[in-house]
């Protein structure tokens, strides 16, 4: 009974850190320099302050990263307001 | 049932591996650490290890060399050991035993050295650490779990995997159920594949506990000194030192206080070498080593140890002979195996991989956007210290293990590196519109003249 579970546990938090990984490696920057964190920050704090649902912020959580998603480089800009905006990063 | 599902798993990361390359890599070191050929008769059919570790090279080759590293000392001191290991076995004491343990020991280092090429961004290394600890967990969990219920015993398997030897034994576990306690701690605290929802924290906290149940569980004195390690890591990450000092008074008089008799009972063996047959015999193989390679300098090739005959008076006071008493600590048994030259690669290699582990805590200190580097980097440098620390009581100089937590600070070193030219190549690039600008002005200026 234990021996089972934990297979299926550890077998499944494999398989799962394998698929997020995939998804966030094409997504975020494989190297993040400083200008892009703070260019991420300084464009997080005003997105942040609007209120939801007055016409100038996405109601979709995730749409207003859409732009950036899939660079060939790999080195997507705004990495960390991706990462920021993203609920499912938080 | 089971059968299918590990093998229909193992399956998963090469598929997931045709996407993603650096996934089959992971699939190697799933493997590697799983051992799924144990649990699953389908994969035991195949040379599982082997074939995961062609389909990453091949992967990594055919589609996956975006942003090389540039190739660094460790790298190739660690594929200078492999080949002198290979070289050990022209002169080895036991070809037929040597060939056996160059099988899989050469495959571990030479994998180790390619995981800097593989391993590169944020993301990949988090997921290697992931999978990892997922993969260690199958044989970490049970025995955490079974001690938790029905307490632990000396030489009794509760493992998932009933066997004796590599990382299923007493010892090797409970090294590597403590050493991996500071990355657990870390993924917890600064995961980004696992999303920061209440239960992760608490998640790999409850993996933490059970990584020192199994630890406790074995009854491996071994264990002791990698709490040790671990203790004065976690007490140098804590904030609070005052209140974390007395949490663990309060929890080594808990695991005092509650233990059965019999554990701590060994435990006090531990300081006493000179009438305990098992430290005492350590104590004599590694005299004999001495001597060994003072006659054969370049070492008597893998397994050599089974030539020698230890005779000592044991507890009972009647003399003792034991053939053939394995190493129990990875410097004498790499010294024995592979020589004066191959302890020196070896040492080398750990010595490269502490320094760079070093460099990187210092140069990401107090840097805003890299202060998960710089805790990673806290991690991984306790964590191979604590193996360094319990590798001079257990011989797994070639576990894959060692070798992965020599190659981590590599990885993150390799990553800081190429911030740094990016932020260089950033600079450059802001200065040099300046100097485009002025360039044209002046030749217009020279025109209109």
């Amino acid at each position: 009974m234990i021996d089972n579970l934990t297979t299926l546990f550890v077998t499944l938090m494999a398989l799962y850190a394998c698929v997020r990984a995939i998804k966030l490696d094409r997504r975020l920057p494989w190297f993040e320099t400083r200008s892009m964190f703070e260019k991420a920050k300084a464009e997080q704090a005003p997105v942040d302050n609007r209120p939801v649902g007055d016409g100038t912020q996405s109601v979709v959580p995730g749409r207003a990263i859409e732009p950036w998603r899939g660079t060939a480089s790999g080195n997507t800009p705004y990495g960390s307001a991706v990462r920021a905006t993203d609920p499912r990063l938080k | 049932m089971s059968d299918i599902y590990v093998a229909l798993v193992y399956i998963s990361f090469m598929v997931l591996g045709a996407s993603a390359p650096f996934v089959a890599a992971l699939g190697y070191v799933w493997t590697d650490s799983f051992l799924p050929q144990y649990l699953s008769n389908l994969v035991a059919l195949i040379p599982s290890s082997m074939a995961m570790g062609a389909v990453a090279v091949v992967l990594y080759i055919m589609i996956d060399r975006r942003a090389p590293p540039r190739l660094t000392a460790q790298t190739a001191l660690t594929v200078c050991f492999g080949l002198w290991c290979t070289a050990t076995l022209m002169w080895a004491e036991v070809p037929d035993l040597a060939w056996q343990k160059w099988d899989w020991a050469f495959k571990t280092v030479m994998f180790s050295s390619i995981l800097p090429l593989v391993i590169r961004s944020r993301v990949q290394i988090e997921a290697f650490i992931q999978v990892y600890i997922a993969a260690l967990m199958i044989h970490i969990m049970p025995v955490g779990v079974k001690t938790l219920i029905s307490g632990g015993a000396y030489g009794l398997s509760k493992g998932i995997i009933r066997a004796d030897s590599g990382i299923t034994e007493s010892s090797t576990l409970a090294a590597i159920s403590v050493g991996i306690i500071p990355l657990l701690m870390y993924v917890g605290k600064f995961s980004i594949i696992i999303p920061a929802k209440r239960w992760r924290y608490p998640g790999f906290l409850a993996l933490t506990g059970f990584a020192c149940y199994a630890a406790l569980g074995t009854y491996a004195r071994t264990a002791i000194f990698g709490f040790v390690v671990v203790g004065i890591h976690l007490f140098m990450e804590s904030r609070r030192k005052g209140l974390y000092v007395l949490g663990a008074i309060l929890a080594v008089s808990i695991v005092v206080g509650y233990s059965a008799s019999t554990w701590t009972e060994r435990m006090a063996t531990t300081t006493d070498y000179s009438s305990e047959n098992s430290a005492l015999g350590r104590l004599l193989v590694w005299q004999w080593t001495l001597g060994y390679v003072a006659s054969h300098p370049l070492g008597g090739g893998f397994t050599n140890y089974v030539v020698n005959t230890i005779t000592f008076t044991g507890d009972d006071g009647a003399a003792t002979v034991v053939h053939g008493k394995a190493y129990h600590n990875i410097y004498f048994e790499v010294l024995g195996e592979h020589g004066y030259p191959g302890l020196l690669l070896f040492l080398s290699i750990i010595l490269l991989s502490i320094k760079s582990a070093i460099a990187t805590i210092s140069k990401s200190r107090g840097v805003e956007h890299l202060v998960w580097l710089h805790r990673l980097s806290r991690a991984s440098l306790a964590s191979l210290l604590t193996i360094l620390v319990c590798g001079m009581f257990i011989g797994v100089a070639f576990q894959a293990f060692l070798w992965y937590f020599l190659m981590l600070p590599v990885c993150l070193s390799q990553y800081l590196a190429r911030v740094t030219a990016l932020e260089t190549a950033e600079l450059n690039a802001t200065r040099e519109p300046r100097r485009a600008n002025r360039r044209p002005l002046n030749i217009r200026d020279s025109f209109a003249r």
